[in-house]
This record gives C-alpha cells, structure tokens and sequence, in this order.
C-alpha cells in the first residue's frame, strides 16, 4: 500500500453523490433496455412494465445530471461551462457518457411521448432499438468511464465495466418493476393496463414471477463477475478486512445479492399456493434491497478505489 | 390534435436544442487540441537524486514564481520531513524526504543510513493521461513539453486527477477546478529555466533538450544507477536519476502503454468478457423459458 504514497490524496475527490451518479446511470440505461426488449419481443400483458421502464429512464438520467452537477459544482463559478463535456467526443469517456446520456433522454422522452399519444408503430420500434444501442453504452459507461483512471489501480480491470454493466441492468429492471403503480398513476393509458392487469391478478403476479427469475439470472452473473473483478483488480486487501469500506462491501454481498435470491427463492414457492398480496410484498422487499445493494457497490468501488494505494 | 402537434414539436425542438446549443458555443470548433510532439524540440529537466541535498528551494521558487500563498502545515510523529505531504491545488512541487536502511547500532555512523529526497511535480508526460481524458479539451500538451490547461475550460469533473498516474491535477474548492504545475512556461517563453531549476543550488534539477535528457538518463542507466520517466506510461518530460529504487519514493511502477493503449486494452477486454456473459445470459434465458414451457405444457395437461 505504501508503493502508491506519491499518488495519494488528502481528500476524496469523487464522493456518494459521483456513486449516486453513476447508480442512477446505470438505472437510467438498464430500465431502458428493459422497457425496449419488453417492448419489441413480450406481449400486451407487459406494456405496463415498457412504460414504467421509459419513466424510470427518463426521470433517473435528468436526477443523475442534477446530481452530478451537485458533485462538481464548477457552475457556481461558470454557470455554462458544463457544456464543454461535450467537446471531446469520442476522446474522451465522459465526453462520450455526456452524448450517450443526453441521447438517451431524448430517447426516453420520445418513448413517454410516444405512450402518451400512442405514437405510430415502426416509430416506436425503430426508437426501440436505437434505444437499446444507448442504454447498453449508458450502463456500460459507468463502469468504463472508472477503469480508465490509470491513477485507481483497483478500477483497472475490464470486469469493472463488466459488473456495472450487469448490475445496471438489474437495477434497471428492478426499479422499473417497482414503479410500475407509479407509472401507472402518471400515465392515464398505463393506469388502465395497469388496474387491468391487477383485476386479472394473476397476470400481474405471474409478471413478477416471471422478471424475478430474470433477476435471478443476473443476481448470479453479476456474482460471477463480482468474483472476478475482485479477483483480478490489485490491491483488495483493505475491501476485505478492516475498514467501514469493507463493512459496507460485505452488506453489499448480503442486502444486493445474496438477501433477493433468497427472497426470489422463496416467493417462487409461494407461487404455487395462490397467496398473491405476500408474493407482492416480498418482492417490493427484495426490489428495495437490490437497489440498495447496486448503490453500496457504486459507492463502495468508488470510495475504496480512492482508498486504496 | 393541433394541441398535440405543438406540444412534440416543442419537445422535439427542446431535444434538439440540448443537442446543438454547445456547438453553437463555438462554431463548429469542438476544440480539440491534439498533441503536438516534435521530440527534438522539446524541453525537458533532470532530476537528480543523487545530488539533491532537500534545501526546498525548488518547493520555495515554485510557490514564489506562481504566487501560491504557503499552506498551513505539522511536523508529523513518524519522522516525515515531506512538507506538505501531498499535491494541492496550491503546491504544486513537493520534496519527498525517505530514509533509507535500517538503522543498527553496529553500523551507527559508518553511513548504513541515508537520506535521499526527490524534487516531484507534475511530469509533463508526452502522452499524457490528462489530457487524454478530459471532456472539455480544457488540457493540452505544448510542442516545447509543458502541459497546460485553460481555467476557462475545465468543467471540474475531477477525471484528470483519477487518471493522473501520479493523480497531479488537484482541487481548487473556491474556483472547483483543478490547478497544477505548468512547467512555468511562462518563464520558458522569456527563454528562462523554470523557476525551481533556477534556484537549485545543487544543480540536482537540469533544464535542457528532451533528446538530451534521455541520454542522460541512458548514461546513469549504464552506470547501474535508476531511472524514471524515460518509459513510463510513453515517457515523461521530467527525468528522474537515482541510486535507489523510485518505490522508496512511492512512485509507483508503470509499463511503457500509454493511456490510450490503457484504454484500449480493457475496452478490447470487456467487449470480450460482455460477448461471454451476453452470450451466457441469453443461453440461461432460454433454457428458463423452455424450462417453463414444458412445466406449463405438464400442468395443463396434468390440470385437464
Ligand atoms: S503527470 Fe499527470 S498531470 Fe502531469 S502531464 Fe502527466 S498525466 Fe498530466
Ligand atoms: S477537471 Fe477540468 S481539466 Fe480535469 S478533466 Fe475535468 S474538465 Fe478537464
């Protein structure tokens, strides 16, 4: 730790509100791709979840420039001078996460627009899929805009990305999943598939059955690579043992991970004995715990890599 | 359905405009301002270690020349004569003191304990990773080595600083941006040394040709002593000399890859792993789907 002393800083450049960035980033691009995929290959029965999705979205990449501007708060002393991201496109990684990001929330409100109005068919899937080129640059930018930072050895690795990619996703999905009664309150047309959806229970519950073995899957992948980035990136030992980072590493591993299998284990059993309102319950429970668990690793990855020398 | 219109014509206009405004700041310049690298005339210092004596007056002459007030500063417990121990936004030079050996009683006064110090600021790299990464082409290497940046520019993002192999750029927190050494080119425009090599009693920091500098470094190299900044990351304007290892210093090590075959490296590297675990994803996809198939299959026919 000591053969970094001359790179060291006195104080943390990047703190929770660059996490909290990142975090609604990843949100932002993975509630998109959910809302497109959605969109493009699932039936009627989850438009519901495409237009929470395109909300989620749209709101989650106007907080994130609200909130990275709270981080860096060059406009208190040049109120414009943010627009200079925009400069060194593709050069530059936040150059490219500036463009990426206000794409995707043209994008994203063409598509509330578009669920609004109820847009022309080709329209909506022709911005389906340019939104899914996007969405995957966003998620995939908030993990590689960190491992370019040849000062942070413990980002240097490409299963960094690969990990924010995954989580974004998840975190996505599932605050789309949790919004759903939001949107549907927003959005008149989505409040009728919604309420409609919910008389037929059953295709509302099965909805949640049905993405919470999706969230499954990438609860594991992200494991998967979690132990790999780990793995792979130098300097770790103070992640592991010692320090409040690595209190809030292991909670991460716990409330992010291991916590919504388990709850996802459990109300796959409940499935077969009809008892809907807890399926429900139990899995807003694992939603809030997932997206607790994707802003500890942010915040973990992001304090701890300045940490770490 | 007029009303309809407007509304997505405003939006879309709305959309547009967030598009185009920061192109219409300045024409259709985006502002990027490559590199320029003729090595021969490029400058260059060496920084002697085996000659420094840890006087500060590099640290003294850089505060001087760009009127960076002092820094309110403690003696710390374990011996550490670095003052202050970090870069800031307002000092831009460090001296970095290190003991070096064990001390032993036997040996007490026959010279089994040395000091050595190295005089360190930002390194003027050629490819700098600086530079490389910022948003707002607020950075840019000079043709004569010095690399600069315009107030004006930065965005504050911080980007430069955690991309700095030495993380040089610091935080000003009234003007939240960053400031760091600019090799004093405004003194290297009036044909004069850099104010810290200007005052080096030793002559332990040297101001001459990068072509020269790096044979100097080869020389010292051949003479089985260390040397730093002649490879690393593509190469740096400052050239470190030593007769200990640049670890005792804590400089870290770093390979001959520029920051830009940085990138490249781990965005070849996660495009492969995102095929692998894309590609696993959608199989585990597919196999859940056929899974629930067949057990929807099972239970209708079991049901009827
Ligand atoms: S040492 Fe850091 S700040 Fe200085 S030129 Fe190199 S990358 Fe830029
Ligand atoms: S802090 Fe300023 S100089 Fe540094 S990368 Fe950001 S915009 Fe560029």
């Amino acid at each position: 730790m000591t053969a970094r002393e001359a790179t060291k800083m006195s104080e943390l450049v990047w703190g929770p509100l660059m996490a909290t960035y990142l975090f609604l980033g990843g949100i932002a691009g993975g509630a998109y791709l959910i809302s497109a995929l959605v969109d493009l290959f699932k039936g009627e029965d989850y438009e519901v979840l495409s237009k929470s999705g395109a909300l989620v979205s749209t709101v989650a990449v106007i907080a994130s420039v609200v909130v990275l501007l709270a981080e860096i708060k060059r406009f208190m002393v040049e109120p414009l001078s943010f627009l200079n991201a925009f400069r060194q496109f593709p050069g530059s990684m936040i150059s490219v996460g500036t463009w990426i990001l206000t794409s995707l929330l043209i994008i994203s409100v063409v598509t509330v627009i578009l669920a609004f109005f109820g847009g022309n068919w080709l329209i909506r899937k022709i911005v389906d899929v340019v939104g899914i080129v996007l969405s995957l640059g966003t998620v995939a930018y908030t993990g590689l805009v960190l491992s370019y930072c040849r000062g942070i050895p413990f980002w240097g690795s490409p299963f960094l990305p690969a990990l924010f990619t995954v989580s974004g996703i998840l975190t996505g999905l599932t605050m789309a999943m949790l919004m759903i009664p939001v949107a549907a309150y927003i959005m008149p047309k989505a409040l009728n598939s919604f309420w409609e959806l919910y008389e037929r229970k059953a295709s509302y519950v099965g909805m949640i059955g049905q993405t919470e073995k999706y969230c499954q899957i990438l609860t594991v992948v992200e494991i998967v690579l979690l132990a790999l980035y780990i793995g792979t990136t130098p300097t770790t030992g103070i992640l592991l043992a010692g320090s409040s980072v690595s209190l809030l590493f292991y909670a991460y591993i716990a409330i992010g991970l291991l916590l919504p299998l388990g709850i996802g284990y459990f109300n796959s059993r409940l499935e077969h004995q009809g008892k809907d309102m807890m399926i429900v319950l139990s899995a807003m429970i694992g939603q809030v715990m997932v997206l607790l668990g994707g802003f500890i690793l942010r915040y973990v990855v992001l304090v701890g890599g300045q940490l770490i020398h | 359905m007029t009303e309809k219109i407007s509304r997505k014509d405003f939006l879309m206009a709305a959309g547009a405009s967030l598009v185009v405004a920061p192109m219409a700041l300045e024409g259709l310049d985006r502002g990027q301002r490559a590199p320029v690298q003729h090595l021969g005339e490029q400058k260059a210092v060496v920084v002697d270690v085996t000659r420094c004596i840890g006087c500060k007056a590099c640290q003294i002459a850089c505060k001087g020349w760009n009127k960076l007030p002092a820094e309110k500063t403690e003696i710390s417990r374990d011996g550490e004569f670095t003052n202050p121990k970090f870069f800031s936004p307002i000092t831009w030079k460090i001296v970095r003191f290190k003991e070096i050996g064990d001390y032993d009683e036997d040996t007490a006064g026959t010279g089994g304990l040395k000091w050595r110090m190295l005089s360190d600021n930002c390194k003027h790299c050629l490819e700098p990773s600086c530079v490389s990464v910022c948003p707002a082409a607020a950075l840019w290497k000079r043709s004569d080595g010095p690399v600069l940046y315009d107030l004006d520019r930065c965005v504050g993002c911080g980007y430069c600083t955690m991309a700095c192999p030495w993380g040089v750029p610091r935080f000003d927190d009234e003007l939240h941006a960053i400031r760091k050494c600019t090799m004093c080119f405004d003194r290297i425009d009036q044909g004069l040394e850099p104010s810290c090599v200007s005052v080096c009693p030793t002559d332990a920091l040297q101001y001459m040709n990068l072509e020269e500098a790096r044979r100097v470094a080869a020389d010292a190299e051949a003479n089985g002593l260390y040397t730093y900044g002649v490879d690393e990351v593509g190469g740096t304007s400052w050239i470190y000399i030593s007769d200990v290892p640049f670890s005792e210093f804590g400089l870290p090590e770093y390979s001959t890859v520029t920051q830009k075959g940085y990138e490249s490296d781990i965005l070849m590297k996660f495009a492969g792993a995102g095929l692998f675990v894309g590609g696993a994803i959608l199989a585990a996809v597919k196999l859940y789907a056929e899974r629930r198939e067949a057990i929807m299959k099972n239970d209708s026919e079991g049901g009827n």
